[in-house]
């Protein structure tokens, strides 16, 4: 044996080794990689049931608790009705306030509902005439007696969208009524919704502006938190624009909130135009 | 109940022996109903059954010429052992009644499965089951007008 191949031989021993032991540890690597992939799987579809479970157990005790505050709040108006015959002003006035506490029980229970059924319904997605679908929620909005000196002026809107039409009701009915309630403590209240082309084109803006009190830089990220409100003295129970941002995120779109020109508010969302990022 | 189907109904109150049934497991709804009832100025018996079977074995008599044939049905949806849909589609068998107006009484004004089950099922209308009361009393004029 001469000195030469004994060095080669054992430099392709070693060579040999060294692949050897890249790939077990390379197949060591992907093994343990796997067995994380498995648990983050394993994980993300408990953390899925979990919240199917909570929005399902939401939906039940909303569902389920309203038929006993309908007979407390029924008993109360009966209650009221006779204490008014006795001419007991006190009486009267805890009656009402038990009344008022149970609608008002009532409303938050509804707007749960609402809530929890915006993220677990199906999206039927179809072509929209957008303009009717205004038009028709501007003619509920201003049917109430708070919004009847509102004006609402609509600008340029896409013939069509592509959308599930109950959700998008719901959008629009939602933004219209927050802009009005925002503005109608203000003189000459206006509400102006409008549309443009976004994002090169692959989708279509909507923009809601009133002309009320605005919101602060700082407030606006929480007004799309569930039951928040930034004003106690507005009626509601503060889910509408989280509902309209779960909505708005279901069709692929997003919720922005900003200032409008001279004052008040304006809330944007998009909606793709293209069926292939609208998958139900 | 300002959230209701078309209640267009042929309610014939002619004959005052002709009753107004309410078909519900919860007497308490029956309170708040009977209280307006007769503040209204309907003269038609008003009276309640507490299940499904018990108005089937009504109707039974009814059969038998012992009762009158009801004038309307308010019928419970949500009940136990029979649910007022199923009530409604037993009823719509027999060919005596089918032509006595329903009206299917719903839980929550957001229960959109069973806005349409009570589109499908043969009721003639459906009202919400109010958290005022006095919407009893709107409700019972209407019938009187």
């Amino acid at each position: 044996m001469t000195v030469t191949p004994f060095f080669a031989l054992a430099g392709t021993g070693l060579l040999c080794g060294l692949i050897c032991l890249f790939v077990y540890r390379s197949l060591e690597r992907n093994r343990r990689l796997d067995a994380q992939n498995r648990k983050l799987a394993f994980l993300l579809m408990r953390l899925e049931q979990q919240n199917v479970d909570l929005d399902q157990f939401a939906t039940m005790a909303a569902h389920d608790l309203q038929a006993p505050l309908r007979f407390m709040v029924n008993q109360a108006h009966l209650l009221d009705m006779d204490i008014r015959e006795l001419e007991r002003p006190e009486l009267a006035a805890m009656t009402n306030h038990i009344i008022e506490q149970g609608d008002r029980m009532h409303a938050l229970m509804l707007d749960l509902l609402a809530f929890c059924r915006a993220g677990q319904d199906s999206l039927d997605i179809a072509d929209i005439d957008i303009q009717k679908l205004v038009s028709d929620e501007i003619e509920r909005l201003q049917a109430k007696a708070d919004y009847q000196g509102t004006e609402v002026q609509v600008g340029n809107l896409p013939p069509s969208v592509l959308a599930d039409r109950q959700k998008l009701a719901i959008i629009v009915a939602n933004l219209l009524d927050n802009a009005a309630k925002f503005s109608s403590a203000y003189p000459s209240p206006v509400v102006h919704i409008s549309a443009r082309e976004h994002g090169s084109d692959r989708a279509w803006q909507f923009l809601v502006r009133d002309n009320g009190c605005g919101i602060e830089p700082a407030h606006r990220e929480s007004v799309f938190r569930p039951f928040s409100r930034l004003d106690a003295s507005k009626s509601g129970t503060g889910v509408g624009l989280s509902i309209v941002r779960k909505l708005v995120e279901r069709h692929q779109g997003e919720v922005t909130i900003a200032s409008a020109d001279g004052g008040g508010t304006v809330v944007a969302f998009t909606l793709p135009k293209s069926p292939m990022e609208l998958t139900p | 109940m300002s959230d209701s189907m078309n209640l267009g109904l042929p309610v014939d109150l002619s004959d005052p022996s002709r009753a107004i049934v309410m078909v519900d497991d919860e007497e308490l709804d029956f309170v708040s109903a009977s209280r307006f009832y007769k503040r209204s100025s309907l003269e038609n018996p008003f009276i309640r059954f507490e299940h499904g079977m018990a108005f089937l074995e009504y109707l039974e008599s009814v059969k038998r010429g012992e009762n009158a044939l009801p004038a309307l049905v308010l019928m419970d949806i949500n009940m136990p052992r029979m649910n007022g849909f199923e009530v409604v589609a037993t009823m719509r068998e027999d060919n005596h009644f089918a032509e006595v107006p329903v009206v299917a009484m719903l839980t929550s004004s957001t229960d959109t499965r069973d806005r349409e089950r009570a589109r499908e099922s043969g009721v003639s209308g459906y009202l919400v089951k109010p958290f005022n009361p006095r919407e009893y009393a709107t409700f019972f004029e209407s019938l009187a007008a």
